[in-house]
């Protein structure tokens, strides 16, 4: 048997761990002797679903082949990443049909989210034109992503196909064009190009890779069950699909804090002193370079890394900065906190500075006590458990479903050094006479631009990840928000900033709805990294002018609370709008504001410079 | 049949179903609900796995009482 994590087995059963603690063994450890009861365990106590999963989400699965076993593991799977999922199943070999059924209960079920899964049986391998090979099989998965899209309104992910691990050309079957193995990687290459930023895709030929392609696939059960994934890896395969689904639905962690004694280098500081913990040299130094080397990775794709450690705070930037061999420096970090409190009141004061929800944290320690104080303290947080050797280090975080990412966006990538920046905000922001005279100081330069094509998947990522500065959290995808685009009756409007520290990229977003005499702001949202900047101002006084640009008499605003947006409540009365009665119905709590358009404003900030385009 | 193999499958039983076999060896699929064709593979898998064996594909979809699935497992084991 073939592990497909590093993680230590849980010291309790499954069964008998409370369901934060195993929700966070499932994101770590991959094995069916874990997920197995864990599966049977949910179904047993459905009500962890609501207490867990911060969103609902329905799959539908259409496969060629058997998915029983995986449509078992799927939901636990999600609910580790809180998604509280809805799966459902079609009789396999029945994709087209499913699909062109007008009439059938796919369409009647209107899933957010199609998995589609195929097996290299399906492509004729061993053809006689191989190019015709890859092009049936591209013309057939990327048709049914037409009609995922237009007759069901949801997101495709697709499976994509596994080289075999038995083929003819064995050692040359890569500089064979017409092995198998050649032909499948082709198909996967097409796929991924033809599907673009439009498909979800889970890399399974990756997935088989990393455990072993006879692990992967053991061909006793697809003779028996035309089942394709052996019972070791699916719940590999589930866990990716479910961290597909939570970086597509803006649910994977932001920041990753890290421990520093024993996890960014080998040894303790303050026992060992600058010159004696290891990085870089000997094993366990290469181990630790080579875990900062990932998470540079991790900091260069978008995840914002921070440290809590508890040490002298000048020792530990000194440590940063002239450690030797070190290949993270302080300014990879976006907060450091070391000291002598417990962790979490170092989480929380992380979570403060950069404006993130706990749940957008994961954090990473070597020691078992904090990460059981973290965990019990704050159970929002993902906790990462290290192995004991830290040349396992990388496995624990490579695969983690918490740090799953799409297809990562210009905005993305520009995500750490817009949080580094942030902490240079607050310097001056504490030195500052006056709000006016910091506001000022920072000397933001603003864009308004309509939302286009080009800028779909940024706002979809807004649309889906915003919670703080989110007047009413409508969760639109990518392609509902594409279908806006030109309809006479909306206007959609990004905002993106810079300020003398760093260019923050695209951080907010307006959706105008014209309804006769109406403009109505159906969402109006902000990145956390600018909240208190005014940008708002900018972004409601735009949504005025559209509306009075067709006629409009008013503008309506509305805010719809949620757990995370008390921060907003006050806003429409503070830019002048005014309450309006509303008869019952809507969500609970729900209050609508009116600004007359025959009045001016509602007022703009006057500390942001417009761009030109 | 050795005694010590039906106690791995019936410990391998007892954890997939989440239930000990009622009638020990002499338990059948219709004896209990848990024991379904999909549950009935789970159980090959975990007895393989205790006992790090392979055992034959058509164990996979025969589903007898759990004295012929020990008498399945002495065979494929040797």
């Amino acid at each position: 048997m073939t592990e497909a994590s590093t993680q230590p087995a849980a010291a309790q059963p499954a069964a008998a761990l409370p369901w934060p603690e195993l929700l966070g063994e499932l994101r770590g450890e991959a094995r069916p002797q874990l997920w197995r009861p864990a599966a049977r365990r949910l179904r047993r106590e459905p009500g962890a679903r609501a207490r867990h999963g911060r969103r609902q989400v329905a799959l539908a699965v259409l496969a060629t082949h058997t998915t029983d076993f995986l449509a078992e593991y799927l939901p636990v799977g999600a609910l580790s990443v809180g998604i509280d999922l809805t799966v459902r199943q079609f009789p396999y070999g029945q994709v087209e049909a499913e699909l062109l059924d007008p009439a059938g209960e796919l369409r009647a079920q209107r899933p957010d989210y199609v998995l589609l899964a195929g097996t290299e049986q399906d492509l004729q391998l061993g053809a006689a034109d191989p190019d015709a090979v890859v092009e049936a099989a591209v013309a057939r998965w990327s048709g049914l992503w037409t009609r995922v899209r237009e007759d069901l309104g949801a997101r495709v992910v697709q499976c994509l196909f596994t080289v075999p691990a038995d083929d003819v050309y064995g050692n040359v079957s890569a500089a064979v064009g017409s092995s198998d193995s050649a032909v499948v990687r082709r198909i996967n290459a097409a796929l991924l190009e033809r599907g673009g930023d439009d498909v979800l895709f889970v890399d399974c030929d990756r997935l088989a890779a990393d455990v072993g392609r006879r692990v992967w696939r053991d061909p006793r059960y697809w003779d028996a069950l035309r089942q394709p994934v052996s019972l070791d890896a699916l719940p590999l395969l589930a866990r990716t699909v479910a961290g597909v689904l939570a970086a597509d639905l803006g649910l994977t962690r932001r920041c990753l804090v890290v421990d520093l004694d024993n996890t960014l280098w080998g040894g303790v500081l303050g026992e060992d002193g600058l010159d004696g913990v290891q990085v870089g040299q000997g094993a366990v130094g290469e181990a630790h370079a080579r875990f900062q080397e990932y998470l540079g990775g991790l900091r260069r794709r978008g995840v914002v890394l921070a440290v809590a450690s508890k040490n002298d705070a000048d020792l530990a930037h000194r440590a940063l900065a002239e450690i030797p061999g070190m290949r993270l420096r302080p300014s990879d970090f976006a907060v450091v906190v070391a000291d002598w409190r417990p962790k979490s009141e170092q989480l929380r004061e992380i979570a403060g500075r950069l404006g993130l929800g706990l749940e957008s944290l994961a954090f990473v320690d070597d020691n078992p006590a904090e990460r059981s104080q973290v965990a019990g303290e704050l159970p929002e947080v993902d906790v990462i458990a290290l192995p004991a050797q830290p040349s396992q280090y990388v496995r624990a975080l490579a695969g983690r479903p918490t740090l799953e990412t799409g297809r990562p966006t210009a905005d993305d990538r520009a995500r750490a050094a817009s949080y580094q920046a942030l902490q240079k905000v607050e310097g001056l922001r504490v030195a500052a006479d006056s709000l006016e005279g910091f506001l000022d100081s920072l000397q933001m330069r603003s864009l308004l631009r309509p939302l286009t094509p080009g800028g779909l998947d940024r706002a979809a990522q807004l649309l889906q990840k915003t919670n703080q500065f989110n007047l009413t959290t409508r969760r639109r995808s990518r392609d509902e928000l594409a279908e806006l685009l030109g309809h006479p009756d909306w206007r959609c409007l990004t905002l993106s900033l810079r300020d003398r520290f760093a260019d923050h990229g695209t951080v907010g977003l307006v959706l105008l709805r014209l309804d006769g005499a109406a403009g109505e702001i159906d969402t109006l949202l902000l990145s956390c990294r600018v909240i208190g900047r005014t940008a708002e101002r900018r972004l409601v006084a735009a949504a005025a002018a559209e509306a009075r640009a067709v006629g409009c008499d008013r503008l309506v605003g509305r805010y719809v609370p949620t757990s995370r947006n008390s921060l907003v409540a006050g806003l429409y009365p503070e830019l002048g709008f005014q309450p309006v009665d509303e008869s019952a119905g809507g969500p609970a709590g729900a209050r609508s504001y009116m600004y007359p358009l025959d009045l001016d404003g509602p007022s703009d900030s006057p500390h942001l410079t417009e761009e030109q385009a | 049949m050795t005694a010590p193999l039906l106690d791995v499958v019936l410990a391998a039983f007892a954890d997939v179903m989440g239930e000990p076999a009622p009638n020990g060896g002499d338990t059948v699929p219709e004896d209990v609900e848990m024991w379904t064709s999909l549950t009935h593979v789970h159980l090959v898998y975990e007895i393989e796995s205790r006992l790090d064996i392979a055992l034959p594909e058509v164990l996979l979809v025969h589903r007898g009482s759990l004295a012929t699935v020990a008498e399945a497992v002495r065979a494929a084991a040797g």
